[in-house]
């Protein structure tokens, strides 16, 4: 019927389940209490155990959007498998981005005294959240499975030149917006004990929510798949005069 | 002017405690994401109950 | 595959479809352009000195002198320094939350009369260092 009903194994995609749970339990406990406030910040750095991971996440997110289309432009590894993981990836990255934005600028308010600043960081994060809106949009125009998926796969790849934008962007020009904590030039980490630990905790336990909801969404794709393929089928068959519904 | 009043008295407010925006954010998250995966979830349920019910035809 | 699949599609699909593609695009466009005039989305102290004769708006990066600042009729007023220069600025309006001695500061406006700075929104520049609040025990390093 298809290349691959699942993404995931059952059992491997319950064993991700309860891991993403237990993960999301710990990210509470620590993110809402374990970890102290900030020397200078408060309790306003509680935010960022969310905004990191989101935006990491949302690389990440696109980073497979971006891996599968590859494969899926390349002749041998075509499938439509790809295409689906990329259009799943690339929604679960725009949701992770407009949480980000929301996350980030709820921290702004109280931290920077804006809710906004049109900052190369911020700014070319909104881009980033429309193009992959623009990507999903352009998804949903239909025709045959192959040009579309090279279409899509294409609108992915050009959309992808926007995250090394978007992370370097804080090195490159000067933002009000911080420089990274953690993946700076230098790579050494600019946070420590139990808020680094907790930053940890949010980074896995996202990490887990997104490929346990990149699975559920694949296997919706796959579904709207057949299901469109039966009704198409449906159609045919009426057109054609043979009635299914006939000679049962 | 009784609106922008209140909506100034609100931000002061809310200004002076951090936690009405870290409340906020992390409903606003946790919101967001399990709305997505019960949408999802729904939406698979629906699908997989039409596919059975053709298949059973 | 060669024909195109006779599709039951409703055209309004498209039309939806092609609009938000093109919603995408001037979005991006905007925000590029916006993006364009903010490059350099602040300038030192130095910096802004040696331009004194720009009247246009643009922010200005610095930390708060200590002991400079003064509550005024509308704002504050105080000192800025980038290490080198130091400036005055004449703020009107509210300041943010960490506004203190010290603090890392960027203030939008631009000349006022004087040598002073008018500004109206302060911004503080946070860094990307995290740290646990220190224990005061009275003594160091306990």
């Amino acid at each position: 019927m298809n290349p691959r009903d699942q993404l995931l194994d059952p059992r491997l995609r319950r064993v991700i389940g309860v891991g993403a749970v237990i993960g999301v339990v710990a990210l509470c406990l620590f993110g809402l209490w374990g970890a102290p406030p900030d020397d200078r910040q408060g309790e306003a750095m509680r935010l960022l155990y969310l905004h990191v991971p989101s935006a990491w996440l949302a690389y990440f997110a696109f980073l497979v959007t971006a891996i599968a289309s590859a494969l899926f432009l390349w002749p041998r590894t075509r499938s439509i498998v790809w295409d689906r993981v990329a259009g799943a990836s690339a929604e679960l990255g725009v949701i992770f981005t407009g949480l980000t934005l929301v996350v980030g600028s709820l921290w702004g308010r109280p931290i920077w005294g804006v809710w906004w600043a049109w900052d190369a960081r911020l700014v070319t994060t909104a881009v980033l959240f429309f193009l992959y809106l623009g990507y999903l949009a352009l998804r949903r125009i239909p025709g045959d499975a192959i040009s579309t998926g090279k279409r899509n796969a294409i609108a992915a790849l050009i959309a992808f030149v926007d995250v090394p934008i978007v992370h370097f962007s804080v090195e490159w020009w000067r933002t009000l917006h911080q420089k990274a904590t953690v993946f700076n030039p230098e790579l050494s980490a600019r946070i420590e004990g139990v808020q680094a630990l907790t930053l940890w905790i949010a980074v896995l336990a996202f990490t887990l929510v997104y490929v346990y909801l990149l699975d559920r969404r694949y296997r919706l794709a796959v579904i709207d798949d057949v299901l469109a393929e039966q009704a198409l089928e449906q159609a045919i068959k009426i057109r054609t005069g043979d009635n299914p519904g006939v000679g049962r | 002017m009784t609106t922008s009043a209140l909506f100034a008295a609100v931000v002061r407010a809310s200004q002076s405690d951090a936690w009405t925006y870290v409340i906020t954010g992390w409903l606003l998250t946790g919101a967001v994401v399990a709305g997505y995966w019960l949408r999802t979830r729904a939406r698979i349920r629906v699908g997989e109950t039409r596919l059975s019910a053709e298949r059973d035809q | 595959m060669t024909s195109p699949t006779p599709r039951t599609q409703p055209r309004a699909r498209y039309i939806v479809a092609a609009f938000v593609c093109i919603g995408a695009v001037i979005a991006v466009v905007i925000l590029a352009f916006a993006l364009s005039g903010n490059v350099v989305y602040f300038r030192t102290v130095s910096e802004a000195t040696e331009a004194r004769d720009d009247d246009g708006r643009f922010r200005i990066a610095g930390a708060v002198v200590p002991g400079s600042v003064k509550t005024t009729d509308e704002g504050v007023a105080f000192e800025v320094t980038d290490g080198e220069e130091t400036l005055s600025v004449i703020h009107k309006g509210d300041t943010p939350q960490l506004f203190e001695d010290g603090a890392p500061v960027v203030c939008e406006g631009k000349w006022g009369r004087g040598d002073a700075f008018a500004s109206d929104r302060i911004m503080i520049k946070h860094g990307e260092d995290y740290t646990p609040p220190k224990v005061n025990t009275g003594e160091r390093g306990a």
